[in-house]
């Protein structure tokens, strides 16, 4: 099916671009038209596994008794006075009427509305009483919230309203603003990264008209993916984050394989052939090594799906896709833009020297030692705060300091009992709410579990001492069937480690018991993707052994190609803890670290990266493969293989980077640190394991290197992916076709 | 000439090399594995598969057909269905010895150089044959075969 695929792009390619420029001008339009809107169909959402116990514990609350914990919260600061003056208390009970009259809104707690005993503390106004907290329980999905966010915001905040100044936070909020400012810095990136790449592209194509062949695929991608995405988010819930990776993964793939295939391009004509004969022997070479390299990182990409949280499977949905469609993209249009234009693309500069990725891979060989332990040692090193991981979820701090809800929650820790506004909500349905006797045994075994310090039931509430019933205790009851549920108050911040031992212990107590609230969804999403980590891992350990298997014959390459892979991974993964969870340099990044770091974000770096670094192998073992085929000779090989594609795996990494950096420069924490994370991904991947470790190891396993068990030898030239050498025939003076008979 | 698919009737083609002498000592699954990497081509009558002085890229086995081996414009020999050319600028790399040239539209597998390496690497009956047919070529003609 591939050879017979690629020949016929071969054939279609020479067809002077006709077929191209219908391609493009029906699909460009199809795509923008349909894909548009993808913005407007993708979710702020999907960071929770939907089937979790706390999940299915708030959906409970919400289904039986129409609320759950607070997720969208209200600080109104008095201009004057406190809270409790009588007319502020006046405009605040307007407030919270207000509040009620949004439909997504199915809870309210207020200072005002507690009715509590008399010397009891009001754990909803601050500690010198000028501030107000209303806590807010907006229903539906993470995108219903994010409509109830938006209605909010627009009714009551942020801003002055009759004698408060009120700021908005709370989960609800931070998706919400962490979206709009993720959608306000991609176009901020993309007005960075578009023009620094356009001039890069110029450097590396040397020429306008092959410059612009990387921003056509790239454009085709994009919006090929966001049409993808379209369709896929009709059908299942696809994060808005996702269009980050499209842009940069589209823009950064359509480079490397426009280069490679415009390089080759240009060996060729270098080689003495025409444009036609260099263009299909480009495309039965280099095009060839583009759609198996694209299979490859698609593949790594598919690992994502195996973590239950739409968040992480969107990034696969879109890798996915911008993968396919960039690879199919390059081979189809680059080939057709080539046999139009190639005559005037030129062809490479031949100076009769040695390419510098040559001779730096002779370099190398020469002490293949003594770059592998000094390079490994310096990659494992710069790893080794990995090992200090301590996986969490975000939280305000996501956003810059200045966001309202950064702002907000900055208030509560600060002039608040922090810890009043994150309760662990225990749901219990087999308690009957009228067995006063059972409500207040349960409680009792709750409020004397270690940290905590604060128990609310139907019963009333709880410190040591029960306290009596407020006006909201009802809360609390539901349907005779339904149960009880209780809000437990620690001491303990919901993200430190105490907390989620308290969860445990509840859970503990009895094995019907439900838990919700902040601590446990943050601890049953980390639980549930970290548990995933060893089989996604081994899906791309898996694939890639087999996949590289099935491009070189060998099994010792593979091999080394994952070790390398995980190599040089490791400076991103430790340089993520140095920075992003120790805080070192978190001034000069502008970032607010949490001393924890958020478990999405390092896998799906692994994935996208452990991708690319993958692609940048493809390229260097396919050429290193088909030097050594013709020559038999290791070390002149590896010589030339680097210094083939050495070039456009830098100048690719490079630009690559390049956008990477314009992400970087996001403010939302977990953009940011996508982005530094992939830019040093690939310059280390391209500069210290491809120019260094590869070429050293090669040499040292010498031909060992293509080693394999006689019968996966056999079985590779049989089935295997060959990088086909077209014979370029002279045609008759005067072609006759032979009929078909004549050739039984 | 006109490239034909080398999906397209593959064991049509293993068959078609079961009769030629340079596989006579191949097996079934060494045939299919050369027939999955060699691309046959038809080839009209006046093609020059091969030129004189060119660089060599690839070997050619004629499977049908008849074809003309000249060198400094004089025929040196006529080659026929079974008949290969084009290995020894291969093996020892050199500008083509001389210029073959169709005669009786002819159907042509070829290897391009790197499949014809690997191949012979990993098939030892291929080699053997080759390595025979280049002794019987050289005792024949006292020096190297018809390029």
């Amino acid at each position: 099916m591939l050879p017979a695929m690629i020949s016929w792009v071969a054939r279609m390619a020479n067809r002077r671009g006709r077929v191209a420029a219908a391609i493009v001008v029906l699909a460009v339009p199809l795509f923008a038209v349909v894909g548009g809107g993808v913005r407007d169909r993708l979710s702020v959402g999907g960071f929770v596994d939907p089937d979790a116990p706390s999940s299915q514990a708030a959906a409970w609350l919400e289904d039986r008794f129409g609320t759950a914990a607070p997720n969208y919260v209200l600080i109104a600061t008095a201009q004057e006075g406190t809270v409790f003056d009588e007319a502020n208390e006046r405009a605040g009970l307007a407030l919270v009427e207000r509040v009620r009259a949004v439909p997504a809104v199915l809870d309210v707690l207020a200072p005002w509305t507690l009715d509590l005993p008399e010397d009891a503390r009001n754990p909803l106004a601050s500690k010198r009483g000028d501030r107000a907290v209303l806590g807010i329980r907006l229903g539906g999905d993470e995108d219903r919230q994010r409509e109830g966010a938006d209605e909010l915001a627009h009714l009551v905040g942020p801003g002055a309203h009759d004698g408060f100044d009120i700021v908005a936070t709370g989960p609800a909020e931070i998706s919400r603003e962490a979206a709009d400012q993720a959608e306000d810095d991609l176009l901020r990136a993309e007005l960075i990264a578009a023009p620094l790449t356009l001039v890069g592209l110029l450097l590396v194509f040397r020429g306008w008209r092959a410059a612009v062949i990387p921003l056509g695929v790239a454009v085709f991608a994009v919006l090929g993916t966001f049409t993808a995405l379209t369709i896929i988010a009709t059908t299942t819930t696809v994060s808005v984050f996702a269009l980050n990776l499209t842009t940069a993964l589209g823009l950064g793939l359509a480079i490397d394989y426009s280069l490679l295939l415009v390089s080759r391009f240009r060996e060729e004509r270098a080689g003495g052939h025409d444009v036609d004969a260099s263009v299909r022997r480009t495309v039965q070479t280099a095009g060839r090594t583009v759609l198996f390299s694209a299979a490859t990182v698609a593949t790594s990409m598919l690992a994502l799906l195996v973590f239950p949280v739409a968040y992480l499977r969107s990034f696969a949905f879109a890798g996915v896709a911008v993968v396919l469609i960039a690879g199919a993209a390059a081979v189809v249009v680059v080939p057709m833009l080539l046999a139009r234009f190639g005559e005037r693309i030129g062809h490479e500069a031949t100076s009769g020297h040695e390419p510098f990725w040559a001779r730096q891979a002779r370099r190398v060989m020469r002490h293949p030692w003594l770059w592998t332990l000094g390079v490994a040692a310096v990659l494992v090193v710069a790893g080794l705060p990995f090992r200090n991981v301590d996986p969490g979820r975000i939280d305000d701090r996501v956003l810059p300091a200045d966001a309202g809800a950064h702002v907000g929650a900055e208030l509560l820790r600060k002039d608040f009992y922090f810890v009043d506004f994150n309760p662990i909500t225990v749901v219990a349905p087999w308690i009957d709410p009228a067995d006063t006797a059972a409500v207040d045994a349960f409680v009792t075994r709750l409020v004397t579990l270690p940290d905590v310090y604060r128990v609310d039931a139907v019963t009333g509430f709880f410190l040591s001492v029960p306290l009596g019933p407020t006006s909201y205790s009802e809360r609390y009851r539901a349907g005779p069937d339904d149960g009880t549920w209780f809000d437990v108050t620690s001491w303990r911040e919901p993200d430190s480690q105490e907390a989620s031992d308290l969860v445990a212990k509840i859970r503990a107590l009895d094995p019907r018991v439900r838990v919700a609230g902040t601590t446990a969804i943050v601890d049953d999403t980390v639980d549930v993707v970290v548990s995933r980590i060893p089989l996604a891992l081994g899906i791309v350990a898996v694939t890639t052994l087999v996949l590289l298997f099935f491009m070189t014959g060998s099994v010792v390459v593979p091999l080394k190609a994952v070790v390398l892979n995980l190599l040089s991974l490791t400076a991103t993964f430790g340089a993520l803890v140095w920075v992003f969870q120790d805080g070192h340099l978190a001034g000069w990044l502008d970032i607010t670290p949490t001393g924890r770091l958020d478990v999405f974000t390092p896998i799906l770096m692994f994935c996208v990266a452990f991708g690319l670094s993958m692609d940048y192998e493809v390229f260097l073992l396919a050429r290193i493969k088909e030097c050594y085929d013709l020559s038999d000779d290791n070390v002149a090989s590896v010589a030339e293989g680097l210094g083939r594609t050495g070039r456009v795996v830098t100048a690719a990494a490079v630009l690559l980077a390049v956008v990477f950096v314009a992400i970087a420069t996001s403010e939302v924490m977990i953009v940011k640190m996508f982005g530094v994370g992939l830019a040093l991904a690939v310059l280390v991947d391209a500069f210290l394991v491809r120019a260094t470790l590869v070429p050293a190891l090669m040499r040292l396993a010498g031909r060992a290197n293509w080693w394999a068990p006689r019968p996966l030898r056999r079985f590779h030239l049989r089935w295997g992916v060959w990088e086909t050498d077209p014979v370029d025939v002279p045609s008759a003076p005067a072609p006759v076709p032979i009929p078909q008979e004549a050739t039984p | 000439m006109t490239r034909r698919s080398n999906l397209v009737a593959r064991s049509d083609v293993v068959a078609r090399f079961a009769g030629v002498d340079l596989f006579a000592r191949c097996t079934k699954g060494d045939l299919r594995i050369v027939a999955r990497h060699a691309e046959r081509l038809t080839v009209a009558a006046g093609t020059e598969v091969v030129r004189q002085g060119d660089a060599g890229d690839a070997f050619f086995l004629l499977l049908s057909g008849k074809a003309t081996v000249a060198r400094d414009g004089l025929d040196v020999a006529e080659l026929g269905p079974g008949d290969f050319f084009g290995e020894l600028a291969l093996l020892d790399p050199a500008p083509r010895a001389a210029t073959v040239t169709v005669t009786v539209p002819a159907e042509v597998a070829v290897l391009g150089a790197r499949m014809f390496k690997v191949l012979l690497r990993e098939l030892p009956a291929l080699s053997a044959t080759m390595l025979a047919s280049l002794a019987r070529r050289a005792r024949d003609a006292g020096a190297v075969g018809h390029e």
